[in-house]
């Protein structure tokens, strides 16, 4: 090697020494911005933690606070004044005003027996306003501000990751930058090329993550979004959806423009339960389209869509859900309703199959494993029957007040193998029901049983108090305390199970239910009660009462009457 | 190329500053790892703060509990009292007898107050808290603010790599050049150097 070329190498050496050296500032300040968003992310996630701990907390001390305001303050004020109540209807006044006093005295025992929650016109309190106050809406601001938090480590994780992905990249730069040295010929100042490349490229990559917005959602958004969940909770959902709306401005005057999707998705709750259904769709749509796409939401869109006639959409959004979580015997309840509803009734009725097998199969795996079931199955079975029930009295123009439907002309002509198809679908549901809740099993075959059309029935005495005949008590006004079932039947067999079951305004009253055996002979003539007659104090509400007789867990016979 | 005495003073110091640099990110790491432990301590005592919070509250309105039964049977009592005409002895005295049966077994009467007629279940839930903190290891901020100190050192030393690394640099430059301005760069990376121990020493000892 010449003097020459050797001076040349050495000062080429000396030029990738300094590159080297300026690639190591670029790696330490590198190193250090990492080590300040990973910072970041800790610190971040600690107070999530924190906060996730505090929203426990909230809940479980707001619980026990309500459980000792409602049964034990509120449950004491309720005895004094049934007791109070009998007194006056006995007559003994003034014993009546004694348990008054001590009952008013218990005002002082909790806020809920106070102003703004205690309503002294009717003489009842508001539990959902109270519980709001006292911890629904504190626990919803924590844990919306662990949700916020909780994101922003996230994002700070991420930008840490990258800056550990630069510095990989910097050691592959001072490699080649070494291996340059090794090469004498221009092919080395392709290696330094690239080095240079990729450290220029790593700089305007650290520029990036540098300008990367950060934010959290900001303590205005979540408080007012707060707000709205404590609204929503007492059934609010006017004011409750203005809350939401507020909170997601809010978020999204932010830079970069961020959406509020919690914010969208409670909004769309709200909605959909008063009854403003496309809006409920629309914030649904938005939600998934913001990314949040889990069961629930895909649930309550597919069911909105229902609602609104959209039927394709109801059935295409509920495959989806299906598709994620194939278990869910409500959401395959829905399913089977939007087919019936547009008139696909061969497929509607395997949805419903499909249904009842599944809840089935939880049913016996349950039972196996020595693990109890969750009354939501019952729930859903039972909603299953009445959302047939809404259909078919909203498609034959007989709404009820508690009736939810999609509206007359959106479901199917063929009304006539709707009510059939519907009548048999509700039947199954509430058979399955009593026989998967009493036998874990399906419904025990139809053994010839033959119930006459119930009769709804009053005694009628003469003035000595001797029984003269039944009056008929299918419309009785208020105050009844007492309603009777008349039937004849035939093909009974003594032992077999009973269960009767009432529903009020189309909702099940488990405290009217009546379980036991049957011990009345294989035919002939009885009547049931339904009685409030034990005590001075209550008589039915107005309302429709269905009542259901199940043997064995055959529905053999149903009828309604009303108080008016 | 002859080696000078430049060259090799150079060399020297690059060295230096490379150990002192390894150093400083070995003590960076291990600062790193304190603060995750305090970050953990300062968790647990969180949740052992909330776990009191709950045991005293489920304490207290148990207590409360028992106060509205002892109040409602007093009420019973006094009311068969004052309705002397329908008020049987028997009951009355039954009823007044369950509440005191009530004030000695299942609530505090220290909440109560002097007529019996209210019970004072924040002050009780408040003492209970304030004697959990007492004698439980509940002060999580402590522990969060040390993290906090850690982290501080954590990135500060991190800082200081970054002062190495243009100590490096220029002792890198001077060694490259060959005019008398190497000593000026060699100058600087020896202020660098200096300035970069000066701020590691001042750190590792500052917690």
């Amino acid at each position: 090697m010449s003097d020459s070329t050797s001076s040349t190498e050495d000062r080429y050496e000396k030029f990738v020494a300094v590159l080297i050296a300026l690639t190591s500032i670029f790696i330490a300040l590198t190193a250090y911005l990492e080590r300040l968003s990973s910072h970041r992310s800790e610190q971040f996630d600690r107070e999530a933690q924190t906060l996730s701990i505090r929203s426990t907390t909230e809940n479980i001390n707001g619980a026990l606070r309500f459980s000792y305001d409602w049964q034990g303050a509120f449950q004491t004020w309720r005895e004094l004044d049934l007791m109070a109540t009998n007194a006056e209807q006995l007559g003994e006044n003034d014993r009546a005003e004694l348990y008054r006093a001590a009952r008013d005295e218990l005002q002082s025992f909790t806020p809920l027996l106070r102003p703004p929650y205690f309503n002294a016109e009717v003489n009842w309190t508001d539990p959902y306003a109270y519980e709001s106050d006292l911890y629904v809406v504190e626990s919803a601001r924590l844990q919306e501000q662990f949700e916020s938090k909780s994101m922003v480590s996230n994002t700070w994780d991420q930008i840490a990751s990258n800056f550990v992905l630069q510095i990989t990249f910097y050691a592959v730069a001072l490699s080649l930058f070494g291996l340059s040295t090794t090469i004498h010929s221009f092919m080395r100042w392709i290696f330094v090329a690239v080095g240079g490349l990729i450290i220029m490229i790593n700089l305007l990559w650290a520029v990036v993550l540098l300008y990367t917005p950060v934010e959290e959602v900001p303590a205005e958004a979540i408080d007012t979004y707060a707000a709205g969940i404590g609204l929503a909770y007492q059934g609010r959902h006017a004011e409750a959806v203005e809350s939401f709306n507020n909170a997601i401005v809010i978020y999204a005057g932010l830079p970069g423009n961020p959406q509020y999707v919690n914010a969208y998705y409670n909004k769309g709750v709200s909605n959909l339960l008063r009854g403003e259904y496309a809006a409920a769709a629309q914030d649904f749509e938005d939600t998934i389209a913001l990314g949040q796409v889990d069961t629930t939401v895909l649930w309550n869109l597919g069911w909105t869509y229902y609602l609104l006639g959209r039927f394709d959409e109801s059935v295409a959004t509920n495959q989806l859900a299906l598709a994620i979580d194939p278990t869910l015997v409500g959401l395959r309840l829905n399913q089977g309703l939007s087919m019936l509803a547009q008139g696909r009734f061969d497929n509607g009725v395997e949805e419903y199959r499909l249904a009842v097998g599944e809840a089935e199969r939880q049913i016996a795996e349950a039972r196996a494993a020595g693990r109890a079931i969750p009354y939501s199955l019952w729930y859903f079975m039972e909603a299953g029957a009445f959302d047939i029930r809404s259909l078919l009295d909203q498609a034959a123009g007989n709404p009820k007040a508690w009736t939810q439907a999609p509206a007359p002309e959106l479901i199917t002509n063929d009304l006539a193998r709707l009510e059939s198809t519907g009548l048999a679908e509700i039947e199954l549901l509430k058979e399955y029901t009593v026989s998967l809740e009493f036998f874990s099993t399906a419904p025990l075959p139809e053994t010839g049983r033959t119930v006459s059309e119930f009769a709804f029935v009053q005694e009628v005495f003469d003035e000595n108090g001797n029984f003269v005949e039944y009056s008929d008590a299918t419309v009785s006004p208020f105050g009844t305390n007492a309603v009777g079932v008349w039937m004849e039947y035939a093909g009974f067999r003594d032992g077999e199970h009973l269960l009767w079951k009432v529903y009020v305004n189309g909702y099940e009253d488990y405290v009217l239910r009546a379980v036991g055996e049957w011990a009345s002979g294989e035919s002939g003539t009885g009547v049931k009660w339904f009685s409030y007659a034990f005590s001075n104090v209550f008589v039915f509400a107005t309302g429709e009462y269905t009542v259901e007789l199940y043997i064995d867990s055959q529905l053999v016979a149903s009828g309604t009457f009303f108080v008016e | 190329m002859k080696t000078t005495r430049f060259d090799v003073f150079s060399s020297v110091m690059i060295a230096v500053v490379t150990i002192l640099s390894a150093l400083t990110a070995w003590r960076a790491n291990a600062t790193a790892i304190q603060v995750g432990d305090a970050d953990f301590d300062g968790t647990a005592a969180t949740i052992r703060t909330q776990e009191a919070r709950i045991y005293n509250s489920i304490l207290a309105f148990e207590h409360y509990r028992a106060f509205t039964d002892f109040y409602r049977y007093n009420a019973l009592g006094d009311s068969l009292f004052e309705d002397q005409a329908i008020g049987p002895l028997r009951e009355r005295s039954e009823y007044w007898g369950i509440a005191h049966g009530l004030q000695y077994s299942f609530f505090n009467s220290l909440y109560l107050d002097p007529a019996g007629d209210t019970y004072d279940v924040d002050r009780e839930i408040e003492e209970l808290q304030a004697e959990a903190n007492l004698t439980g290891d509940l002060n999580f901020q402590q522990y969060f603010d040390t993290a906090d100190a850690y982290r501080t050192k954590s990135a500060n030393m991190n800082l200081t790599l970054i002062v190495f690394a243009v100590s490096f640099f220029l002792f890198a430059v001077g060694q490259a050049i060959r005019n008398s301005l190497r000593y000026l760069f060699a100058i600087g990376g020896l202020v660098a150097l200096l300035g970069g121990t000066c701020a590691f020493l001042v750190l590792e000892f500052s917690i």
